[in-house]
């Protein structure tokens, strides 16, 4: 506080209480303070006044930043600004974010750095694509063309990173303002394409059937950073018993030793059951296999339970017989215990499809946490199963269509909703067939769209994927030459990328940079070759991608394939925002130019700084540094700091239902009712930026 | 990263307190002109020495804290300095160099360099942070500078100079007693006189009742300086420093005889340091009975004693003299004031503050 706030020993406050006319001219005689700088901030007002002057161009049309930036006498300062989403209002976390990026270029500055700041925004991606169709009737969707949709995207797009671009110099922020970086940008696209040629070029790029997350109410695939894992969510989890056909010889004499005399008993009524327990009743149509953990212990278990005439067997992990004694209500009694690796061959009955199917010996993914310890396999819907099913020769099944219904490979069960009705008729027609152990309600974490808030599925779909493998050695050597602050960043990503399987890169979209690929009409042969990249890329350098909607093949094929054009169809796949923003070391810092091209954009490859929330571990961060490193075999940054989360004073997020959202723009510009909600101003922002840890 | 109501009104507090530094700062510069009026920083008294080793020190953590990004730290140390160093203690001893002194004296125009020197690198410090009020100041600077913004000015430096140094006035040690004058010895005076400010005062003798004092400048001070009662100097500096108890005491007697050293005494006086208008060192209680002392403490081998001071109240400064009277064209006036008055239009070169 001033000193003539503190009223202790104030001369002018105290001259001016008990002046009177015979001291009137001492007073005058004193030396006291004078200044036009008000002790009232006025920042509406002042604030735009001194961003006024410092808009004031030179002889050259260089404003104050661009002067600083250019002409300082010190190194080149590069913090590559990660790309908000080019939607909706500017809330308190763009301003923790940029604020915080501005003082540490201003503070380069000051130091004499040449430290340019080139603003980007994320361009693409459905949560645009889907404000603009909710904006249409029904009618207008239907007669959609891709091209207007991607026109009406656009001009959503521009309009929301004009308005979020001006709340952001409202603050104060110095940067490039009259050439940002779009990831709609058509140079933009070209390097991005120019990465995934890169990438393709060295096989990192295959396309494969694998089982994605899938989301039925977008009817895309998504990718990890897509997802959310609300609480609450229940699953209807059951156990089921499936009929054992056939045992492999080795078997059949411990079995007999433990009064069991085969798989069925008199009148060919079976007898003998595998135990598996699913949280997804839907996924059972598609079941191939049942899995085992090979050092686990298995027992066969006598159901004393059933009627004396009519005995019944369970095969489960010993570790969870109890559980499973408990959960169902049976009378079980061990009779014989068996490594897993010694069940592999018994053959099953599908409960409610004619099909018999092996247990296989899986992986350490099986465990005795819950459930039987024996896992139904269905490689179309879960990762582990998929890999089980590979390495065993299984097809990868799916009877799910891309809005979540059961297709005709489900016998029975077509036309249900997975999401909804499939699991109920499952479930009944279980109990009818009699192998229903028990049912559950169960409570786990469990993926959900993080856009629609709708559950997701796991899915089999044809999609492109960088293959992490042949690059990850280089990218965790990377990551221990990178500067992580705070150091626990390091251990955070390096997990990530250690564990992370392919990055799913393909989205069935059409507000995206289209994957460049054409594919032949009678065999399916694919054409990602140099000569139609570098043909792609050219065009989009000059048209931006709206050219692979307007042309058809015969304009988008390489010149020396144009007389072939009737035999190639272009794909119809963009790319996942991520891989968009993820190629931003390219797009906007220039890293595909090799020796880099600080010249001409005046920043570093790599940058010296990257700086965003914490969560970017797993979104931008990695992304970035999985296409430099598979690129260039380089990190994209030398240090990646984070911040936080904004919450409010009791620690809780800001939610519009708790009434607790802080808005940015009435803090620094006042509210409604000026009494409760003055103008702070700016600077009363960016001293909370600086306040927080 | 907590944000609310709450959070917002102290952030607006603690940016209020920045305003109002600076604003002082700048305010009491619209006279003065750096290239004509400023005093070299080696003829600087010891209180102006110590407030540019604060703001050194101010510039050398910041400047680490931003290498570190722990820029939290930034904000905590900008506002120990705005509300610590410089309102409760340094401006606070300015406001009579400023206000009362004589325009051109010795005695202003060296705070008025300090201020001048702290405002350009404070506005240099908040820049990154504060742009819009760092620009502010730097806009309002009374006085023309090479920089149009303070953005051209550069990140602060600290100027060699500036430092506590060995074999000048102004070493470390000097620096530490100075701080444990301004720092320990002037709260603990602080607290006494807003104990004297109330109307029951409780004495090592008996509670009792007297007129309670308003401004600090109506009180004086006596200062016992533990078992080397009365005879403060080298030998209490020196046989204290074994005594534990008696660490306050040894140092407040070295910051004593450090004052006693000074080249300019009318700015290095513990009298003015402590805003009061007399300072007695050890010996009899200065007033007639015991039972006149409004207030009294002792912590660690340190007595302080507090009670109202003899004479009259200036009209001009507010101090209490005993010379009030002695002027008849200015019978309501000490004679400092009369001699300021005395100047032609406030103004020249034969400063009588410089030999008071």
């Amino acid at each position: 506080m001033g000193p003539e706030a503190t009223g202790r020993d104030n001369p002018t406050s105290r001259y001016k209480a008990t002046v009177t006319a015979s001291q009137a001219s001492y007073k005058d005689t004193l030396n006291l303070l004078q200044t036009p700088f008000a002790m009232r901030a006025n920042a509406r007002q002042r604030e735009p006044e001194l961003q006024a002057l410092w808009a004031l161009k030179n002889a050259e049309g260089q404003n104050l930043y661009e002067r600083l930036s250019r002409n300082n006498c010190g190194a080149v300062f590069t913090l590559h600004d990660g790309p908000p989403y080019a939607n909706g209002a500017l809330h308190v976390g763009h301003a923790l974010n940029k604020i915080l990026k501005d003082i540490i270029n201003k503070h380069a500055l000051l130091q004499g750095k040449k430290a340019r700041f080139r603003p980007g925004w994320d361009c693409h991606g459905l949560p645009i694509e889907l404000k603009v169709l909710q904006a249409m009737g029904d009618d207008e969707r239907r007669s959609l063309t891709p091209l207007e949709l991607r026109r009406r995207a656009r001009d959503w797009a521009l309009e929301q990173m004009d308005q979020q671009k001006r709340g952001f110099q409202r603050w104060g922020i110095w940067a490039e303002w009259d050439r940002p970086y779009l990831t709609l940008d058509p140079a933009y696209e070209a390097a991005q394409i120019g990465v995934f040629g890169r990438m393709a070029k060295a096989g990192h790029i295959y396309r494969g059937l694998k089982p994605v997350h899938w989301s039925p109410s977008s009817r895309t695939a998504l990718a990890e950073a897509e997802l959310e894992y609300p609480d609450g969510h229940t699953s209807q989890s059951v156990y089921v018993a499936f009929p054992v056909v056939s045992l492999p010889g080795a078997l059949v004499a411990p079995l007999r030793m433990a009064g069991i005399e085969g798989v069925t008993a008199a009148g060919h009524r079976e007898q003998v059951f595998v135990a598996i327990w699913t949280t997804t009743p839907w996924t059972l149509p598609a079941n191939l296999a049942v899995s085992v953990n090979g050092d686990l212990d298995y027992a066969f278990c006598r159901d004393r339970g059933a009627a004396q005439e009519a005995p019944r067997y369970l095969l489960v992990a010993l570790d969870l017989v109890e559980r499973l004694r408990e959960t169902a209500g049976l009378d079980l009694e061990p009779l014989v215990t068996l490594k897993g690796s010694e069940l592999a061959g018994i053959q099953y009955r599908h409960p409610l499809l004619d099909r018999t199917s092996p247990v296989l010996v899986g992986g350490d993914y099986i465990t005795v946490e819950s459930g039987t310890g024996l896992v139904h396999t269905a490689p179309g819907h879960g990762v582990d199963d998929f890999n089980t099913g590979r390495q065993n020769g299984l097809p990868v099944l799916c009877p799910v269509d891309e809005a979540g219904i059961l297709t005709a490979e489900a016998g029975p069960f077509a036309g249900l909703n997975v999401l909804k009705d499939a699991n109920g008729a499952i479930i009944t027609a279980l109990r009818d067939a009699g192998v229903l152990l028990a049912e559950q309600r169960y409570e786990h974490r469990y993926p959900y769209d993080w856009r629609t808030r709708k559950p997701t599925i796991f899915r089999a779909t044809e999609q492109w994927f960088a293959s992490v493998a042949a690059f990850r050695e280089q990218a965790l050597a990377e990551i221990e030459q990178v500067h992580w602050m705070p150091a626990s960043g390091r251990n955070r990503i390096e997990a990530m990328v250690r564990d992370r399987g392919d990055w799913c890169i393909s989205r069935q979209r059409t507000w995206g940079v289209p994957i460049p690929v054409f594919y032949h009409r009678q065999t399916g042969e694919m054409l990602l070759d140099e000569a139609s990249l570098s043909h792609i890329q050219a065009l989009v350098a000059e048209h931006g991608s709206d050219v692979w909607w307007e042309r058809s093949e015969v304009d988008l094929l390489p010149p020396g394939r144009a007389g072939e054009a009737d035999q190639w169809r272009k794909g119809t796949d963009t790319m996942d925002v991520w891989f968009d923003s993820g190629s931003s070391w390219a797009g906007v810092l220039g890293g595909l130019v090799p020796g880099g091209t600080i010249a001409s954009t005046g920043l570093n490859y790599p940058a010296d700084l990257y700086l965003e929330g914490s969560d970017q571990h797993r979104g931008w961060f990695q992304s970035s540094l999985l296409t430099s490193v598979a690129v260039n075999g380089l990190a994209p940054f030398k240090t990646v700091l984070t911040h936080g989360f904004t919450l409010d004073e009791k620690g809780r997020k800001m939610s519009k239902s708790l009434g607790n959202v802080v808005d940015p723009a009435v803090l620094v510009e006042g509210g409604k009712n000026e009494k409760q909600e003055p103008a702070y101003g700016a600077d009363v922002l960016r001293l909370w930026v600086s306040s927080v840890d | 990263m907590p944000l609310g109501p709450g959070i917002v009104k102290q952030l607006a507090d603690v940016y209020r307190k920045v305003r109002n530094t600076a604003r002082y700062l700048l305010g009491n510069l619209h006279d003065f002109n750096p290239s004509t009026d400023a005093v070299p920083i080696a003829e600087l008294p010891l209180l102006d020495r110590w407030m540019l080793q604060r703001t050194a020190a101010l510039i050398d953590t910041v400047s680490k804290d931003f290498e570190d990004y722990e820029f939290y730290r930034f904000f905590q140390a900008l506002q120990n300095f705005c509300v610590v160093d410089l309102s409760n203690v340094y401006l606070d001893i300015a406001k009579d160099r400023l206000y009362v002194s004589a325009v051109d004296s010795f005695r202003r125009r060296s705070c008025q360099t300090v201020l001048h020197l702290v405002v350009e690198r404070l506005a240099g410090l908040i820049a990154p942070v504060l742009c819009h009020m760092a620009e502010d100041i730097w806009q309002n600077l009374p006085y023309s500078v090479a920089e149009a913004s303070v953005f051209e000015r550069g990140w602060p430096t600290v100027p060699e100079d500036w430092r506590t140094q060995v074999n000048t006035a102004y070493t470390f040690e000097a620096h530490t007693q100075i701080k444990d004058l301004l720092l320990v010895l002037r709260p603990m005076v602080n607290r006494l006189l807003d104990a004297g400010r109330r109307p029951v005062v409780a004495s090592p003798n008996a509670a009792t009742e007297h007129e309670p004092i308003g401004s600090s400048l109506e009180a004086q001070v006596q200062i016992l300086l533990g078992a080397a009662d009365g005879q403060l100097g080298t030998q209490t500096a020196t046989n204290g420093a074994a005594d534990g108890e008696a660490k306050a005491a040894h140092s407040v007697a070295l910051g004593l005889a450090l004052l006693e050293t000074s080249p300019h005494p009318e700015v290095d006086n513990l009298a003015d340091w402590l805003l009061v208008s007399a300072l007695h060192i050890g010996g009899e209680t200065p007033t007639e009975t015991p039972t006149e002392v409004l207030a009294e403490a002792t912590e660690a081998g340190l007595t302080v004693r507090i009670s109202r001071a003899k004479g009259q109240k200036c009209e001009r400064c507010w101090h209490y003299e005993t010379d009030i009277g002695q002027f008849s064209a200015h019978p309501s006036l000490c004679g400092r004031c009369v001699a300021v008055l005395a100047q032609p239009s406030n103004r020249g070169s034969n400063n009588p503050d410089r030999s008071r």
